[in-house]
């Protein structure tokens, strides 16, 4: 059997949830033309979604994929997940690890495609030989984890599987409502949750344990080596040594110091109590264990174990529990709340991840919520006598489930959750209501080209261009706007070329381009430096082709810029707006040269 | 003598598979999660530990008298066993090997090729373990 296993290309699984049927066929040339990860995805959302579609609608369409190094190479673990999303209204795109990319490369599946609507909730399960499909109507409302360990006590195949389930913020169809992976792991960022929650689907589960022949798919020998030295990266230099001891946490301190880590609603760039929610105080005083996404040797993932005493309970009457801490959820239910006690941090971590919300926007939103009632903006009747103060965790775990579960009769928490932009509309507050094309931002208060960079990226995440790190990279180094700019753009198109193989980007460092062009053609997969900058720059150009066909305004979207971005304090100063006019034009003249589509 | 694999901080264990693919990588030339002399799972939710799972390389191995087939478990010196891929065939037994063993998944058979898959003391996942879970070491206990 082994010998007939001369698949380098995987399947695609095209799944109509409408009649619950699927279809399993070959992918062809798909990945030869397009790579994999976001250069298939966005090829392949574009062949099969119609533009202008409600993205909560049966039209909208979901695309996985894998790309050409997962599971082959350490670090490739991620899986790339593109759709319309209901969030900002255009390109929703989001990268999950946990064995996700391992189960899909076992299963020989490159990607998954879902399409319509499933007339009742449901999971699937996708086996070798087909997809069963299996009610969920008795899990409706569950947590994201309970769902999950049901599902993998009713499949079995322990280690050979990864599970993606929606918590009761996705069946609610909240805009930011995530999807989780294998319990730690989510695709958290522009709304997958809630797409997959207008599908009726609960969850699914992807089972594989198709060995894969590497006489046939790999030059062999050569295939050995180029893992060896990236294994060696990876674990013997400090190109990825932040991510296993502290994790992304190790980020707190430094850029606290640097003036940048945003604080109270992205008022303040300092946070006098920092140390007591840093990396350092997390991993000494809170971290039971490290785990690893399937692949990955890092094992970035920080577990923590909180212990929680009963309210009114003996002291015996304890549980604990086992949260997953990283930089942007200490920052969103951190610093930008003014919760200075690490403690405190968690509980908001598991009280959103029960609801299966996005912790970026939903700390975001509570951060709103916080300063427009201190502002007096919103009364104590539209919260409905809850107090919203900054520092008070008591009050955001008691409104975080009154935002998932509001109807439009509660209107307050409703309007909180579509996001900060519909708070803003409702209620103004644009001053404050933070927020970039309608995307929550992550934890950046660096500069002019972390802004700029959640602007103009395809996404809008600060991980398209990383403008937060090119900020810090020119403190004591100063580059001109159009270089900035430049580097942002250049910077994008590369990741687009990461996000194709699907590396994890904390590798990036180990994969520059001639150790991603030996792994490539380790697989026997030839790339030149000028065809892997091509298809980056390609990638970006559908990209953005992609959001402007679906409506979206870069000028109006800066329009709406928070007048908090020129009043910041940041590494780099304050920011004044006549230089993010500058910025901006420098951007536009370049992107319509560079992709020959008009950006306005 | 030779060396035989010992998972020496199982508690260390972050669940990454790096030894279950360089086992299939090295001996198979697989990428594989199933062809691998090494399971890697977790043990009751990923709050517990993960449990590795393979053969503890007995001295004297109880698998190796219990094959019925001739020349298909032959003990290994230093520890273990050695399965001869020309002679072991599990359509031609019970699957002793697995009953002999008292540690389950240890010895498993691939349904693809009717084989008995059993760790050789290659020591070629110890290199891919980046957290000291797994060792190479001179047998020096009781069994």
């Amino acid at each position: 059997m082994v010998g007939e296993l001369k698949v380098l290309y995987p399947n695609i699984l095209e799944i109509n949830l409408s009649d619950l049927s699927f279809e399993i066929y070959e992918s062809e040339n798909l990945f030869d033309k397009y790579m994999g990860g976001i250069g298939v995805g966005i090829e392949l959302l574009n062949q099969h979604l119609q533009t202008g579609v409600d993205p909560l609608s049966p039209e909208n369409v979901v695309i996985f994929a894998i790309g050409p190094l997962n599971t082959y190479f350490p670090v490739a673990s991620k899986t790339c997940a593109v759709f319309k999303s209901p969030l900002t209204g255009n390109l929703g795109e989001s990268y999950a690890g946990g064995r996700l990319s391992t189960a899909m490369r076992f299963n020989n599946l490159g990607v998954i495609i879902l399409k319509g609507k499933s007339p009742e909730p449901i999971y699937f399960v996708s086996y070798e030989d087909g997809v069963q499909f299996v009610n969920a109507k008795p899990l409706m409302y569950m947590s994201p984890n309970t769902t999950g360990r049901i599902i993998r006590e009713k499949i079995g195949h322990p280690g050979n599987r990864s599970v993606v389930t929606i918590g009761p913020a996705g069946e609610r169809l909240i805009p930011y409502a995530c999807a989780t992976v294998d319990r730690t792991r989510h695709f958290g960022r522009t709304g997958l949750g809630a797409v997959l929650g207008s599908k009726n689907v609960k969850g699914f589960a992807i089972i594989g344990d198709q060995p894969i022949s590497l006489e046939s798919n790999t030059n062999y020998k050569q295939y050995r080596r180029v893992f060896r030295e990236i294994y060696k990266k990876t674990t013997e230099t400090n190109l990825m040594a932040k991510y296993h001891v502290l994790g992304t946490a190790a980020g707190i301190l430094p850029l606290n110091a640097l003036k940048s880590l945003p604080t109270k609603n992205f008022a303040e760039s300092y946070f006098e109590e920092a140390e007591n929610i840093s990396g350092e105080y997390f991993a000494s005083e809170l971290l039971g264990k490290r785990v690893a996404c399937g692949g990955c040797p890092i094992g970035c993932i920080h577990l923590a174990i909180l212990r929680e005493r009963w309210e009114k309970g003996t002291v015996a009457d304890i549980h604990s529990i086992a949260v997953s801490y990283d930089y942007e959820l200490i920052y969103a239910l951190g610093s930008n709340l003014k919760i200075g006690n690490a403690k405190d941090i968690l509980k908001l971590i598991e009280a959103i991840e029960k609801e299966g919300m996005d912790a970026i926007s939903t700390g975001v939103v509570l951060a709103w919520l916080a300063e427009a009632y201190e502002r007096n903006l919103i009364s104590p009747k539209d919260t409905e006598g809850e107090l919203i103060r900054f520092g008070r965790v008591d009050d955001f775990l008691s409104i975080i489930g009154k935002i998932s579960k509001a109807t439009e009769e509660s209107e307050l928490y409703y309007t909180a959750s579509k996001g900060v932009e519909a708070l803003v509309e409702k209620y103004g507050g644009n001053d404050f209501g933070i927020r970039v094309a309608k995307l929550e931002p992550a934890g950046y208060r660096t500069g002019y080209y972390a802004i700029m960079g959640f602007l103009v990226g395809g996404r809008h995440s600060h991980l398209d261009n990383a403008g937060y790190s090119l900020d810090q990279k020119v403190l004591n180094k100063p580059i001109t706007f159009e270089q900035g700019m430049n580097s942002l753009m250049n910077e994008e198109e590369w990741r687009n070329v990461l996000n194709s193989m699907v590396i994890c980007l904390f590798a990036r460092g180990v994969y520059d381009m001639n150790t991603t062009i030996q792994a490539l053609e380790s697989l026997k997969i030839n790339r030149t430096d000028e065809e892997l900058l091509k298809i980056g720059k390609e990638i970006q150009r559908k990209r953005l082709q992609f959001k402007y066909a679906e409506g979206f305004s870069l000028k109006e979207a800066y329009q709406k810029f928070p007048k908090r971005f020129t009043e910041m304090m940041t590494a780099h100063g304050y920011l004044e707006k006549e230089n993010f006019d500058k910025l901006l034009a420098l951007y536009s003249k370049e992107a319509e040269k560079r992709y020959a589509i008009k950006v306005d | 003598m030779g060396k035989r694999l010992r998972v020496k901080n199982l508690d260390r264990c972050i669940g990454c598979l790096e030894c279950v693919y360089a086992c299939s990588r090295t001996n198979e030339k697989l990428l594989s999660n199933y062809r691998s002399s090494i399971t890697v799972k977790a043990s009751g939710g990923i709050e517990r530990n993960y449990v590795v799972v393979v053969c503890r390389g007995c001295r004297s191995p109880p698998c190796a008298p219990a094959c019925p087939i001739p020349g298909a478990i032959k003990p290994r010196q230093g520890g273990g066993v050695i399965v001869d891929r020309e002679i072991c065939d599990a359509s031609k037994c019970n699957q002793e090997c697995i009953e002999a063993c008292p540690i389950p998944g240890a010895i498993h058979i691939d349904v693809d090729i009717n084989k008995a898959i059993v760790c050789r003391q290659c020591g070629a996942c110890v290199q891919y373990c980046s957290t000291g879970v797994l060792v190479m070491e001179e047998a020096t206990g009781e069994w």
